[in-house]
């Protein structure tokens, strides 16, 4: 991990897309992204928002299509795209179909690619109650304990069972969506970040995309969702990465 | 004419695989997970030989019928494929087959349609079949997404149907499956098409599916108060839709043991019961409700049900379902409430479960023949 200094990005725009947990907040990543000049555009996908009213696509190209519609509705592309998780697996696919609109992109621990030789853990096989935990490397962050507690003792388990199963219906059951057949379409500058104690991606699933051509860098001590297990070293990392491409 | 006189006993086997290692009870879950390397093929040829012959001589004592489902992964079911067994069954039998059944989302619904379109020609029309939309443990063992599984469920029952009565070849352009050339054969010797029921556990969309489509409507695993609630429902909705709510519409299910006494009843019964609750439905919430598998009215009621998967204590299972044990006499009281209380005249025995010894099978199997059902069947004469 670089300790370079952050370059300022005078307000130049990248898109977030979260990952399996959906966004109960701003991460403190995001957070730096912004310190740095970048102003940070995190497009509502729905279902990971546990809203009523959406029920899964009935096939993954209906799921890219509704993707595609949050982001465009922002009006932030083309731009830098950095996603995670799940949200990794459909920033890979926006800059394979749509490279006009990806000038950047950055996966953090992304979906897409199923190793059998490094299964990792299957998240949906474990007690709803113990989920989060295995998210982070650091513990579960606050804005995930209290996810949608605002809702309440009634509605509040609905939204994360509606969250969860939006998730699900991305990544059911190996959360593998053929990235390794296309993965040589990705043509703008890449980079993908990994914990280093990944539990459902172990660390080496990642060569599989090293092998198709997006440079991997490991960080240590962290989990799942990087971004929050080492906020400071993924947005350093992030910053150093976009001042280099994005000219 | 009261409910009884047209009532129905049909003769139900779930073809259990018992023979499971002395540390199954430390497991969480039979299912899904629960190794295959715990399934042994020689004990398992003996007991589909077994299970068959026991399944014979229901026919041959009279039962109007003999009922099949499908389940996978599991110790519960070695019938994966209960089209097979049913196929085995038709040319040594003479009454009903029921299929009760396959989750028409799991395969392709063309290929499910041309499956009972053979049973129904092979056994010269005596074919009946249901459509679960299959446990939330089938979800894990199956190539089909749970939060699609609704959609996709109904959209194959829409295309079985059509296999069924229209002329072929036609074109079908669904979200899931789309045909060319839907021409299936053979076609159903029942016109139109067999008597088809929905399996369900009470929720409003199995619910409305059924009495749209005209089909029965049968639930499994909720209390039996809850299941008339849901019953009365289901008619008004079946009348909403124009079909005539009659009792062969609603079918229930029934887990019945006859001997000399009630004491012995229960004696012989208990462990059986008890096994079959504890261990063979034995499974975790995490397996039981897929992420996307429950729409969020049924989401609200299953976090605040009590888990029937696994937990199990004899006097609240006697309270809650339909479970009798006890002299031919006290059964058939018990049966015939229930026929009359549910406005049902097809009952789906479960006169074997879980461990039961194949005597017991026998017995029980015989004595309900002999001295239960035409116990039933002389009230009808004595009230006329």
């Amino acid at each position: 991990m670089s300790g370079a200094a952050p370059v300022a990005a005078d307000g130049a725009t990248l898109v977030y897309l979260p990952g399996i947990a959906g966004h109960p907040a701003s991460s403190p990543a995001l957070d730096a992204l912004g310190d740095a000049g970048w102003h940070v555009v995190v497009p509502r996908i729905p279902g990971l928002d546990g809203r009523s009213g959406f029920w899964a696509p009935d096939d993954y190209l209906g799921w890219l299509a509704v993707v595609w519609d949050a982001l465009d509705a922002t009006g932030a592309l083309p731009c830098p795209v950095v996603g995670a998780s799940l949200g990794g697996m459909l920033a890979a696919d926006l800059a394979v179909f749509r490279p006009e609109a990806v000038t950047a992109s950055v996966l953090l621990a992304p979906f897409g690619i199923f190793d059998e030789s490094h299964p990792g853990l299957d998240l949906y096989a474990v007690p709803t109650a113990e989920r989060m935990g295995h998210l982070f490397a650091k513990g579960v962050p606050e804005p995930f304990v209290e996810r949608f507690a605002e809702l309440g003792p009634e509605d509040g388990p609905v939204a994360r069972y509606l969250c969860d199963a939006a998730a699900a219906s991305l990544l059911w059951p190996l959360g593998d969506r053929g990235h390794a057949g296309r993965l040589h379409r990705l043509t703008c500058p890449a980079l993908a970040l990994w914990g280093e104690l990944d539990e459902l991606l172990p660390v080496a699933t990642s060569q599989a995309w090293a092998d198709r051509g997006v440079p991997v860098e490991v960080v240590a001590g962290a989990g799942h969702l990087l971004e929050w297990d080492e906020p400071d070293g993924v947005a350093g990392r992030l910053v150093e990465f976009l001042a280099s491409v994005i000219r | 004419m009261g409910l009884v006189d047209q009532a129905e006993f049909h003769f139900f086997h779930f073809f259990p695989y018992t023979d499971l290692p002395a540390d199954h009870r430390e497991r969480a879950s039979l299912w899904v997970d629960f190794s295959n390397a715990n399934y042994d093929p020689t004990v398992g040829h003996d007991l589909y030989n077994r299970y068959l012959s026991e399944m014979l001589l229901a026919d041959k004592l009279g039962y109007d019928g003999l009922v099949l489902n499908e389940h996978h992964n599991t110790q519960y079911s070695m019938n994966p494929a209960p089209n097979l067994t049913a196929a085995a069954l038709i040319p040594q039998t003479s009454g009903w087959i029921s299929v009760f059944g396959t989750p028409p989302n799991l395969g392709y619904p063309n290929r499910l349609a041309e499956e009972y379109a053979m049973l129904d020609v092979m056994s010269g029309g005596r074919l009946r079949v249901a459509f679960p939309l299959g446990t939330g443990m089938e979800y894990w063992a199956n190539a089909v997404n749970p939060a699609t599984a609704r959609a996709r469920f109904r959209e194959s029952i829409d295309i079985i149907l059509h296999c069924w009565t229209d002329d072929g070849p036609r074109s079908y352009e669904g979200d899931f499956y789309t045909y060319r050339y839907l021409n299936p054969w053979p076609r159903p010797l029942q016109q139109p098409h067999p008597e088809c029921y929905i399996v369900g556990t009470g929720s409003p969309e199995t619910i409305e599916l059924a009495a749209e489509l005209g089909f029965g409507y049968s639930v499994v695993f909720i209390p039996r108060t809850v299941q008339l609630q849901v019953f009365d429902r289901y008619r008004e909705r079946l009348a909403h839709h124009g079909h005539e709510p009659t009792p062969e519409k609603v079918a229930i299910g029934v887990m019945a043991y006859v001997a000399e006494s009630d004491a012995r009843a229960e004696e012989e019964f208990l462990p059986h019961v008890m096994y079959f609750f504890e261990n063979a439905l034995r499974t975790t919430p995490r397996y039981l409700n897929p992420p996307g598998y429950v729409t969020v009215p049924e989401f609200r009621k299953r976090i605040q049900a009590a888990d029937v998967h696994g937990s199990a204590n004899w006097d609240d299972l006697v309270a809650i379902n339909r479970i009798v044990a006890g002299t031919p006499e006290k059964v058939a009281d018990a049966i015939g409430g229930w026929i009359e209380e549910a406005g049902s005249n097809r009952l789906t025995l479960n006169l074997t479960l879980g461990d039961m010894p194949h005597w017991k099978v026998v017995k029980n199997t015989t004595l309900f023949a002999e001295e239960v059902i035409p116990r039933l069947r002389a009230r009808k004469e004595a009230a006329a």
